[in-house]
């Protein structure tokens, strides 16, 4: 028995050095080329900023950046054979490509210009981030035993934390907006083109309830997947997370909270949520 | 074939001479036909709204079309009525479709006018060769002007200013609810300017209810006995206050004390009187954005001077547009 699991190993061992020498190094650059598009749209959104008015290529490279994370997930997939979100690296670029893809429904949707100029920089961040070396694992070993419990547990805990991640891109949107207009900064073209301030509530809001079920369904998965020794700390992780947003969504809805601090606890929460990954 | 332009606007005439010489919109088309049928006058649009009544012409002599036109119209001896020909007159044109010779300037809504003189006149067939050119083109730019410049950004009133506000706050305006405290000039010309936009539910309190009253069935609201508003305040997304109390008005107490009521939702305060009728502090609350009226009259001021600053750039595109354009009479 034992033999045959090292000979598995080993044949899938050799299955993934034989991809390796036709797809190594391909998906480093879906990576770079995602990571690039993202930056332009970025710097484009800037750019027109200056000039006073709103960039609408933005979401065209944000699309192109999204179809190439694709790429980088397709091509990572078919070397685990599973869901690619083994890894830092692997995580943080579905966490990218889940923001990217909930943007791309969200934005336009709700027509709210600039969000694809906030979203890039988190973009370009966490790839920037999976694309330091030694983060994305060189040699992806091909799973083994797939579970779909865990396959949902992953997949739908990313979704979620695409749109709880959006829901701060949100935030900072209305952070920004918010100060100009106490302020009386009215001037710029950052604030002729941000969204107004109830529509980035109410976006904000809904990303939230959204991110916020799908993390229920991938904390629920959670408990139902087989577990390894090291997975208690995880769990517990996402447990303290998810009880948290779920204060944070019921508080907002039920009570109600001042904008600046359902904006600023959304960013806070958001990123601290993220040390959740260091267990992993 | 010359180009001519003969009219009377805001600036070279007063009202009460602006409005002998107005002509009733279901009567442009009929009237630019009775001069394109004038001796010496091929083709003819008329242009009339509260700032200006404007005639252009086209035929094969400017003196010819001036004498004609004067004899139909009547215009006497005015020194009130500019004149202008070739080049000048379809640039003066294009100005007035972009809204640079409006009162305010950048305004949008002659653009309108002018197509609606165009398409009467175009309709009654007194117009051909050279005005439906020049029209088309002056269309053109008019659009132009308004995408590649920034001349019609920026509201240039206190009223405008504080709608475009609400709509940075709110968004659109539907459904959202308007408070008036004290029913002056000034926050009625406000609140109409919030209605137009689609606020609804306006209230209106004031010392004397039969004012509040007035202004209230104005607006198609509701009157507040003034020592009742204070409830009204849990409703309400908008406050317009305008009394001549001597002292604030609205304290941060009225509005700490309906902020769990309100779920802590954004509420707009827009202070247009002087003393000041809500106490400053009112703005320190996190939910509330407070403008008072050298504020809005600032952010109005600032408004316009980038219009003007946008002046050039419309004078240049119009000239390139024209340049290229080359029509005959220009």
């Amino acid at each position: 028995m034992a033999h045959g699991r090292r000979h598995s190993i080993a044949f899938h061992s050799a299955c993934v050095e034989g991809r390796e020498g036709s797809w190594g190094g391909v998906y480093f650059w879906f990576l770079i080329v995602s990571t690039l598009l993202a930056a332009i749209g970025g710097a484009v959104g800037v750019r027109s900023l200056r000039h006073g008015h709103r960039s609408r290529a933005t979401v065209f490279w944000m699309g192109g950046a999204f179809l190439a994370q694709l790429g980088f997930l397709a091509v990572r997939g078919e070397a685990r054979g599973a869901c690619p979100l083994i890894g830092l690296g692997e995580i943080l670029v579905f966490l990218a490509w889940s923001l990217t893809l909930i943007y791309l429904l969200v934005g336009p949707t709700y027509r709210l210009s600039l969000l694809g100029l906030f979203s890039a920089p988190v973009v370009v961040l966490f790839q920037g981030m999976a694309l330091i070396p030694g983060v994305l694992e060189r040699d992806p070993q091909r799973v083994v035993a797939t579970n779909a419990w865990r396959e949902m547990h992953s997949a739908m805990s990313v979704l979620g934390y695409g749109a709880l991640g959006l829901a701060a891109v949100s935030s900072v949107m209305f952070l920004v907006l918010d100060r100009q207009l106490k302020e009386h900064h009215l001037n710029s073209g950052l604030f002729r083109n941000l969204p107004p301030v109830r529509e980035l509530l109410v976006s904000g809001r809904r990303l939230l309830w959204l991110g916020w079920l799908m993390l229920t369904v991938g904390v629920v998965a959670g408990f139902r997947m087989p577990h390894e020794g090291s997975a208690g700390a995880h769990l517990i992780a996402a447990v303290v997370v998810w009880a948290a947003y779920a204060a944070l969504v019921g508080i907002s809805q039920f009570r109600g909270l001042t904008g600046r601090k359902f904006s600023l606890l959304t960013v806070l929460l958001f990123v601290v949520s993220l040390s959740v990954f260091a267990f992993v | 074939m010359e180009l001519v332009c003969l009219g009377l606007n805001h600036r070279s005439a007063p009202v009460e001479v602006r409005e002998r010489f107005a002509v009733p919109p279901v009567r442009l088309g009929e009237k630019a036909r009775e001069l394109a049928e004038a001796q010496g006058i091929e083709e003819g649009v008329v242009l009339s709204t509260c700032n200006r009544t404007e005639f252009y012409l086209a035929g094969p002599s400017g003196d010819e079309m001036i004498a004609s036109l004067r004899r139909v119209v009547d215009t006497g001896a005015s020194d009130h009525w500019y004149e202008m020909r070739r080049l000048d007159a379809a640039r003066h044109l294009c100005r007035v479709a972009g809204g640079l010779d409006s009162m305010v300037l950048g305004e949008t809504e002659i653009f309108g006018q002018v197509k609606d003189a165009y398409r009467r006149a175009h309709a009654a067939g007194a117009t051909s060769g050279v005005l439906n050119r020049l029209f088309q083109r002056a269309f053109g730019i008019g659009k132009k002007i308004r995408t590649e410049t920034s001349i019609q950004e920026g509201a240039t009133s206190v009223a405008g200013t504080a709608v475009e506000l609400a709509e940075k706050i709110f968004g659109k305006l539907k459904g959202c609810r308007v408070i008036v405290i004290g029913a002056g000039e000034m926050s009625r010309q406000t609140a109409k300017a919030l209605v137009s936009r689609g606020a609804t539910s306006v209230f209106v309190t004031n010392r004397s209810f039969e004012r509040a009253e007035s202004l209230a069935e104005e607006m198609g609201g509701r009157a507040v006995r003034y020592d009742d508003w204070q409830a009204t305040l849990a409703g309400v997304d908008v406050v317009i206050s305008s009394t001549s109390a001597p002292h604030p008005v609205v304290k941060p107490f009225h509005v700490e004390a309906v902020r769990r009521v309100r779920k802590f939702r954004p509420l707009f305060l827009i202070d247009i009187a002087v003393p000041r009728d809500i106490d400053p502090e009112v703005g320190e609350i996190e939910e509330v954005y407070l403008y008072d009226i050298d504020t809005l009259e600032q952010l109005a001021a600032e408004a316009r001077g980038r219009r003007e600053r946008q002046i050039e750039d419309c004078a240049r595109i119009i000239d390139e547009e024209l340049e290229k354009l080359n029509l005959p009479g220009t």
